[in-house]
Formats: structure tokens, sequence, C-alpha cells
């Protein structure tokens, strides 16, 4: 009875705090300070199919940064404020051609707020939050995988 | 994957740990049925409503009034204002009434934005940080969130793995109110994860279908004829998509959100919604139903620590 309350316990929620080393790819420097001009959500990642040699996992401070694949892969969108509907953002790398359900991994770097991904267009449906300085590596081995549509801050 | 095997190793150690923490009370289910029902605190965290937004702003004014002061003692400017609490009932916040007839969805100025729109943010300190240098970004970075190669982590069942901070000014601030940061971590993630399963039951229940189908003759009647308002969203998106964006489709926009919540309303959908969600809290697991209880037990101790925090 033990061991299926700690196997079952470990599957609902497992508390911990990481090896140094496990994270160590998202150690870039995020001052991008030139790229608050720079044109929106252009693909930051060079690459016809998403799958690059060169990454860049880093994000800017103030920004909740997002990418196609999982572990910050592929191009990268980012926003600073609340959007209602991805879809009117392009992204070649998603199927369908703009950022409406195609984020696969983000970053919140917004100094004050938590970030928001939600399921529909203007806030609606499921909420997956991350804390200010959080990161989310693999919204694809769960349910919230290419499910992004809207987000919201604080 | 890597990373997932350090997990897998520290989160067994863990696991066992907070299993035994959690039996101590040899029921187990080990809830109080006031404590999860309508009312209770632990029903407020894990559904945002009743007292929780109140809560949260206390929360927040401590949160900010720490981290400006770690800032400050770094010799870094943390130029925040102070967080706005907003009084409305579960209701208001749910259908967004005020806002809907100003805006609608939001949809048109997402449609209609510079693309830089969304590089600016409301935050008055994410302005300020832009404005410094890249090294100086950088440096501000690492006294507010710490070395990114000492993060922390938590594992959702549902959403998988989130990282934050593990040093840094936010991490002390959040360790000091909340006791610990994995306590701040649990209360952040675990509820929400909790929640999301809980509306998935809610929405499959015959009783919200019928109420969505009562919705949908509402809006019919009222020259919308749409079957949920996911539908009324992507149909106004993709006209705005092919036709572009114009007065008379955001006027058209502003017309069909405020219907969508009138009708909302008149059906007692948002009551609807969190009666639901109380009388399917029970069917959470009871090792479900006992982390919410000792969460929510957290959460009122947090509490209270920024009360006096706050002032």
């Amino acid at each position: 009875m033990f061991r299926k309350l700690t196997i079952f316990f470990a599957a609902l929620v497992t508390v911990l705090a990481f090896a140094p080393a496990a994270n160590a790819a998202v150690g870039a420097a995020p001052a991008q300070a030139g790229l608050a001009a720079a044109s929106l959500l252009a693909p930051e990642v060079a690459g016809a199919d998403g799958d690059v040699g060169i990454q860049d996992t880093s994000c800017a401070s103030g920004y909740l940064c997002f990418w196609v694949h999982a572990d910050y892969r592929g191009a990268r969108g980012r926003f600073a404020g609340n959007n209602t509907h991805w879809s009117s953002y392009p992204q070649s790398q998603c199927q369908s051609g703009n950022w409406n359900d195609c984020a696969s991994s983000a970053k919140n770097r917004g100094t004050q707020c938590r970030a928001h991904l939600h399921e529909h267009s203007s806030f609606g449906g499921a909420r997956h939050s991350i804390g200010r300085g959080g990161n989310r590596a693999h919204l694809s081995n769960h349910d919230f995988n290419d499910r992004t549509s809207s987000n919201s801050w604080c | 994957m890597r990373s997932i095997t350090r997990f897998g190793l520290v989160a067994c150690a863990v696991a066992v740990t907070l299993v035994l923490a959690g039996c101590r009370g040899g029921d187990p289910a080990g809830t109080a049925p006031g404590e999860l029902g309508a009312g209770g605190t632990a029903f407020e965290l894990l559904t945002q409503s009743g007292s929780y937004h109140r809560q949260q702003h206390t929360l927040t004014v401590a949160e900010e009034r720490l981290v400006g002061s770690c800032m400050a003692a770094r010799g870094l400017a943390y130029p925040a204002e102070a967080p706005v609490a907003v009084v409305a009932s579960d209701e208001e916040r749910s259908l967004r009434l005020e806002q809907r007839h100003r805006e609608g969805y939001g949809l048109f100025q997402s449609f209609a934005a510079d693309p830089a729109d969304g590089q600016r943010s409301p935050s008055p300190v994410d302005r300020y940080v832009q404005r410094l240098s890249s090294e100086e970004q950088a440096a501000y970075m690492l006294e507010l969130f710490g070395d990114e190669r000492r993060r922390k982590g938590i594992r959702l069942a549902r959403s998988g793995d989130v990282t934050f901070p593990g040093q840094g000014c936010v991490f002390e601030s959040q360790s000091r109110i909340f006791g610990d940061i994995m306590t701040w971590a649990r209360i952040t993630y675990v509820t929400e994860d909790l929640n999301n399963k809980l509306t998935e039951w809610v929405v499959a229940t015959s009783a919200y279908t019928e109420a969505m189908r009562g919705w949908g003759g509402c809006m019919a009647q009222r020259g919308h004829p749409y079957p949920s308002p996911g539908d009324a969203k992507d149909d106004l998106s993709a006209r705005y998509t092919a036709e572009g964006t114009s007065d008379r489709l955001r006027r058209h926009e502003i017309a069909v959100a405020v219907a969508d919540a009138e009708c909302a309303a008149q059906g007692g959908i948002p009551r609807l919604v969190l009666s639901l969600k109380e009388s399917h809290v029970g069917a959470l697991s009871a090792e479900e139903r006992r982390s919410l209880v000792e969460l929510a037990n957290a959460w009122s101790h947090a509490v209270t620590v920024a009360e006096g925090i706050a002032g």
C-alpha cells in the first residue's frame, strides 16, 4: 500500500531541486536591448524546417518567449503585452502559418508579472501559468502542446 | 531527456518524504468537507473564487515590497507601481461585461495592432529594464532571478515541468512569504493543474451542456447563432483575417461579445460552473484533496505573513 501511495504521489506532484547542470542551456545572457524595436515574431532562429543547428534559447528581459518546439528549439516568438489571438501573428514554421496552437516551450522573463498561456483566444479555456523568471521546456510532453491561442500577464 | 533523468532520481526521494508527511492523518481522504466546499479556503484557492483575489492582492503587495527592498539593497531601482486591487464578484470577473462593452473580445485590437505593440509591456519595471544597456540588463536580471544554473523545479502530473529562480530577489521574497520556495511553487502550479482538470470534467457534464444549449438559443435570438463562445471568436477571427479590420466588424465583435456575456449571465453559467466544480471536487483523488487542503493552509499562513509585510 505504501509503495502504491509513493508511486501515485510521485505522479501527482514531485518537487525537487534541479542539479545545476540540468538547465545550463538557459544560461545565455538574456540582454538583447536592440531587439525591442525589431520586427515582431520574425523567426529568430534560421532554418526552413525548424530543425536548426544554431539555437537561441535566450529570452530578453520583459518578454514572454515561446518556441515552435520543446526545449526552446525552432523559431522563437515573444510578447511583452497581452494578446487575444495568436493567429494574427505569422510564423512559417507553424503548420497553420501562424502562432495559434503552435508553441511547445516557453519562458517568462517579465520582471513583474506572471505570464498566462490560454488554450483559447481572448484568454479562454485552460490556463497554464509561468511565474516570473520561470520556464516550461516541455509543453509537448503533456496536454498543452500546440494549444496556446492567447496570452495575458499578472 | 537528461534533465528528466536527474529529475526522476531526486523526485523519488522527495515524493517519499511528501507521502510520509501526508499519511500522518491516517484517513485516506484526510480532508474536512467544509474546506473543499464553496466558501472553504481550499475551494477558493483551487477555483480562484470568493476571497481569493483579495488575498492574492495582499500577497502581491508584500512580494513587490520585498523585491523592491531587495533590489534597493543591491543598489538597483525597482520602479513598480503599487498593485491595484480590483473589487469584483466572481461573475463580474468571469464575464468582464464592462470590458466587453469597450473592446468586445479584444480581437480587433490584436488584428489592428502594429506588431510593435506586442513588444510594449504594461509593466513599468519591464520598461525601465529595457532602457538599460545589454550589460546592465544582464546584471539586473541576475540580481532579480539569480544564476540560471541554480534553478529549482516542480513536476506536475498534467502539465509537465516548470522551473523557476532558485536565487535572487524574487526567490528570496517568495521564500520569506511562503516559508520556502517549493511551497510557493506548489500553491502556484498544483492548484492550477487541478483546476484545469476540474474544468475539463465540468464542461463534459450534461448540466453544462444543457446550459450552453440555452446560451446558444439566447445568442440566436439576438442574431448571433453560434454554438459556443469559442465558435464566435473563431468566426470573428476568420473574418478579421479574410476582410481585414474595420469599424463595422469591430462594432459587430462588441455586439457578439456583449451578447455572449449577457446570455451567460441570464443562464447563470458562471454560478453553474462553480457549483459543478464544487460537486466534482470530491472526485479528485484522496491525495489530491489532501494536497489541496495542505496548500490552502500554507496559503492562509502566507497571507498572514504578507499582511505583516504589506501593513
